[in-house]
């Protein structure tokens, strides 16, 4: 029989990371393996940090205006040149950023669980609870998400805040289909029943069994998802019912900047390519993260 | 010929030992296919008048072909299934009917080793915390971490070194991974394992190897096994007392020698004929090759008859117009079904 290797040979050399931690600095380092995944962890990196020193790093206040200096060419002084207010296009956009991640984030927390939930439930017990669970997301999936969203937020009022109510009411139900279709494929694995005859409680079964089986693809997904995300908030911001001006949401920043697009083409161009460049991080990382969590390659680890 | 055990009642004198087990006229129902497109589905019985006793630390080894109920009995006893018919009786308490907190208490006396090692161990979680969990489950240990010395307990007792605890099961040889799944059997000392082909997913190599060390832990811990298997050779080496089931029906039951050495039901004959044997000088004529599979529609139109007439070499015409009993045999400790027998 065949004795299992012990971890001692590799183990001393790097320093002792918490034993929590160590899957998480394992999935880092596979994704840092590959240039694609790699250069959506960057990207997301300089997001996160435009977001935390952006007010330290912005030459200029966001909301300063200066109406002697308006729809300025990049120059020296901006280097993205300045908008139809004369406020500097850099630091507005270092300071969307952290509106950019906080919408990601807000979305993140209210559709992972709340997709996560009604998925594995309305998968684990099937029957009528199914049935009804199903049919309630069916009719959400039913609608284009920005009309929707777009119900919502002239419902809400527009407001980012509520742009990001509207954007999670829209996001969840293809998590929820997701989280179903997962749970189906191992409801009947021996390790569930060996769970159910141990006596667990259903909610056990799921929070300790199921949960974990689905959180890769939830995971996955909903960093796809995020490309998604950020394009329906810019159109949001693009419509007006998004963030409000003055905030220098990127979305809002290109659709004030419509006017002036023909002449002043750096009003539309720089927060443009900051979505793109997000949103095509955001997939590219999704797409590293399916190939890092992919349960064949735990063994490796 | 008397019937087989009958009805359990007050006045009947306590037979010696106490059986740990009792199952009495057991009868499971299956939806079957439906007559029409809304109609109700149709009721296939896919287990039919079971009846047997398990003493304590005995061991009774099902066996059948594909199909036959075997493993269904298995779960029937773990009350995860309606049942449609019959009674049974653990430990003096009738489990028939229970209500769904006390089948989850139950499941401190009556546990079950699964067939494939590699499907019934959850992946995501290490040894420490699969072995764990039914304490945690049954209020036993508040985490994972408080029942270490246990499950490091659990581990010596099925030979495997517990410096193994924190690993995944991934790791480990499906020989290993079994005696994981009978360690997380043992952790709340039941009084029952069900095993349902525990050693048919596992190379030959090491088969012998688990069920030595289900037959020590028996002997060591007095548990009691219903061995479900289609391995005659490993069933004969672990039972006391083979059931032989054939279409939902128990058609043989008696004790390992006897069974094997003068099997009395046509059908309980014919499998011992499948069984291979290396030396020719042995050989127990020329084996016949054992009926198809039954098929769904056939459980579903056959009457009285006896479901082995269509097969039988010994087929009589009241054997198509009336189904045998298990009936005990005169003066012996053997039941079969059969009119011929």
């Amino acid at each position: 029989m065949t004795m299992i290797p012990t971890e001692t040979g590799h183990a001393p050399a790097r320093p002792r990371l918490p034993r929590a931690l160590v899957p998480l600095a394992n999935i880092l380092g596979f994704l840092w393996r590959s240039p694609t995944s790699a250069f959506g962890l960057i990207v997301l990196g300089l997001l996160i940090a435009m977001a935390l020193l952006g007010p330290v790093l912005a030459p200029y206040d966001p909301y300063a205006q200066d109406l002697q200096a308006t729809l300025q060419a990049p120059s020296a002084a901006h280097w993205f040149g300045t908008d139809e207010l004369g406020r500097d296009i850099l630091s507005r956009l270092l300071f969307g950023a952290a509106i950019t991640l906080r919408i990601i984030f807000l979305v993140t927390i209210v559709v992972g669980p709340i997709g996560m939930a009604v998925g594995t439930v309305a998968g684990y017990f099937g029957g009528r609870v199914d049935t009804v669970l199903m049919r309630v997301t069916d009719i959400f999936l039913s609608f284009p998400s920005l009309i929707l969203s777009l119900a919502f937020v002239a419902a809400l009022g527009p407001s980012l805040n509520n742009a990001i109510i509207a954007i999670s009411l829209t996001a969840w139900p293809p998590i929820a289909r997701l989280a179903r279709a997962e749970t189906l494929t191992f409801r009947k694995a021996d390790y569930i029943s060996a769970a159910r005859l141990q006596g667990a409680s259903p909610a056990r079964i799921i929070w300790k069994s199921i949960v974990p089986m689905c959180l890769p693809s939830v995971v996955i997904r909903l960093t796809l998802n995020m490309a998604t995300v950020i394009l329906t908030a810019a159109g949001l911001g693009f419509l007006g019912l998004g963030a409000q001006p003055p905030m220098p949401e990127w979305g809002a920043m290109i659709a004030t900047g419509r006017r002036y697009m023909i002449d002043s083409w750096w009003l539309v161009t720089f927060p443009g390519i900051a979505i793109l460049l997000v949103s095509l991080a955001f997939n590219l990382l999704g797409d590293g993260l399916r190939d890092a969590l992919d349960p064949k390659q735990m063994n490796r680890r | 010929m008397t019937r087989f055990p009958g009805p359990i009642r007050a006045q009947d004198p306590a037979p010696a030992p106490l059986p740990l087990l009792s199952v009495r006229g057991l009868a499971v129902d299956f939806d079957g296919p439906r007559s029409r497109i809304w109609g109700p589905p149709s009721r296939v019985r896919v287990l039919e008048d079971i009846s047997f006793d398990l003493a304590p630390g005995e061991t009774l080894g099902l066996v059948g072909e594909s199909g036959s109920g075997k493993s269904t009995l298995g779960r029937a006893v773990l009350r995860r299934l309606p049942l449609a018919d019959g009674r049974i009786v653990f430990d003096g308490r009738d489990i028939t009917h229970l209500p769904l907190a006390e089948r989850r208490a139950l499941s401190r006396d009556i546990q079950m080793v699964f067939q494939d090692p590699y499907t019934s161990l959850n992946p995501r979680m290490t040894v420490l915390e699969l072995i764990a969990e039914p304490l945690i489950v049954h209020g036993l240990a508040p985490g994972p971490e408080a029942a270490r010395d246990r499950v490091a307990e659990l581990l010596r007792l099925v030979n495997l070194p517990p410096e193994n605890i924190d690993r995944f099961p991934h790791g480990f040889s499906g020989g290993q991974r079994q005696r994981i799944g009978i360690a997380r059997a043992l952790a709340l000392r039941p009084k029952l394992i069900i095993a349902d082909e525990p050693v048919s997913a596992l190379d030959v190599s090491v088969r012998a190897q688990v069920v030595n060390l289900m037959q020590d832990l028996q002997q060591e811990l007095g548990i009691s096994y219903l061995f479900v298997a289609h391995d005659l050779s490993i069933v004969r080496h672990i039972s006391h007392r083979i059931a032989i089931l054939h279409r939902g029906r128990m058609v043989e039951m008696a004790d390992c020698d006897t069974l094997y050495d003068s099997p009395a039901h046509p059908y309980t004959s014919t499998l011992l004929q499948a069984v291979p044997e290396p030396d020719p000088r042995h050989r127990r004529g020329t084996p016949t090759a054992p009926p198809p599979a039954p098929r769904m529609a056939d459980l579903v139109m056959e009457g009285g008859a006896c479901r082995y007439c269509r097969s039988c070499p010994k087929v009589a015409d009241r054997c198509h117009a009336e189904a045998p009993a298990l009936a005990r045999q005169p003066g012996r400790d053997r039941w079969v079904a059969c009119w011929e027998a």
